[in-house]
């Protein structure tokens, strides 16, 4: 019995005291077959009692792949490169049009409608997650 | 003294502007007048502001590379077009280029056509720096190269007022958008508003 207690506890500990990420909705702006750049948004919802942070995400689909935000500084819009995404434990961060992107640069091929593309976000603590986003038209 | 003049007489105007309509605009009202100018468009011909007298316009400054705010604006544009009902072919868009020195005309073709299924409503404009210059200044619209680091694929940015501003069939500017107040609905009941006010 105290031995289950224990296993209980071990698991307890470990599955309680971790970030759990979860990604939401991700999807791809369909841009004009000829532009270079385009931008994936998604919403990431941390359910763990623990923070965690969006370091990189890679794809084979452009050159080049960073984590931005628009900010609108008396309205001239900039883009502000952002090194790490912190989800604080129990919340979510919305990566939308005209706030945090992951901002896709120099695509090697045109993205279509509705076509599922391949990203790996890379989180500190949670690792690799996988995932498809689809490329639409909003 | 003079600054201040300029300020009294821009109140006085949106005062004036704020009472003689009888609508809650979601733009914000503005009275300019909006002198003639020339660039090249999306085939390359030159064409004037004073080709489309007649039409209601609305002109967006933005660029082909443009990853976020362009692509957005230009879908709730579409989606503007959309909404205008019977009002659409009143109105047409000027998408003009704020990197003259990559947005070709054959550039901006296929970027407009993204926008523009029916081929019709939307032109694209591109000149050389100094033309765009010139009339961005007449819509007090800014824009910066920002050059990117370690990325020679895509070189710089720009960062950009993305104001998409409304002009009536006479040349003279009625409301501005912000990119904050970007719901299709909204934007063209206000259109259609001026249309309705202005006349056909
Ligand atoms: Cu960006």
């Amino acid at each position: 019995m105290r031995k289950i207690v224990g296993l209980f506890l071990i698991f307890f500990s470990i599955s309680y005291s971790q970030p759990q990420i979860e990604i939401i909705n991700p999807w791809v702006r369909a841009v004009p077959p000829n532009a270079k750049n385009t931008a994936l948004f998604m919403i990431i919802k941390n359910s763990g009692d623990e923070s965690d942070t969006l370091t990189a995400v890679k794809t084979d689909i452009a050159k080049m792949v960073m984590i931005h935000k628009t900010v609108n500084e008396d309205g001239v819009m900039k883009m502000v490169h952002v090194h790490q995404l912190k989800i604080p434990p129990h919340s979510t961060v919305e990566l939308k049009p005209g706030g945090y992107h992951i901002m896709i640069m120099g695509l090697k091929e045109p993205v279509n409608v509705n076509s599922m593309l391949k990203f790996t976000l890379i989180f500190k603590k949670s690792g690799k997650i996988n995932i498809k986003a689809p490329v639409k038209m909003k | 003294m003079e600054h201040f003049y300029k300020l009294w007489s821009f109140l006085l105007v949106v005062l004036i502007t704020a009472v003689s309509y009888a609508h809650q605009f979601y733009g914000y009202p503005y009275i300019q007048k909006i002198n003639d100018f020339t660039l090249t468009d999306q085939n390359g011909k030159r064409v004037s502001l004073s080709d489309f007298r007649g039409k209601y316009l609305l002109v967006f400054f933005g660029y082909t590379y443009c990853p976020d705010v362009c692509p957005t604006s230009m879908l709730r544009i579409k989606e503007t077009l959309e909404k205008l009902g019977k009002y659409k072919d009143k109105v047409h868009v000027l998408f003009i280029s704020v990197d003259p020195e990559r947005d070709t005309p054959e550039l901006l073709k296929k970027f407009i056509s993204f926008y523009d299924p029916d081929g019709r409503h939307i032109t694209g404009l591109t000149g050389s720096p100094e033309e765009i210059k010139k009339v961005a200044k007449m819509f007090r619209a800014y824009y910066e190269k920002v050059p990117l680091k370690n990325n020679p694929e895509v070189g710089y940015l720009i960062d950009h007022t993305a104001f998409i501003y409304l002009i009536d069939k006479n040349g003279i500017m009625r409301l501005i958008f912000r990119p904050a107040n970007d719901d299709p609905e909204k934007i063209a009941q206000d259109i259609i508003y001026v249309i309705k006010y202005f006349g056909e």
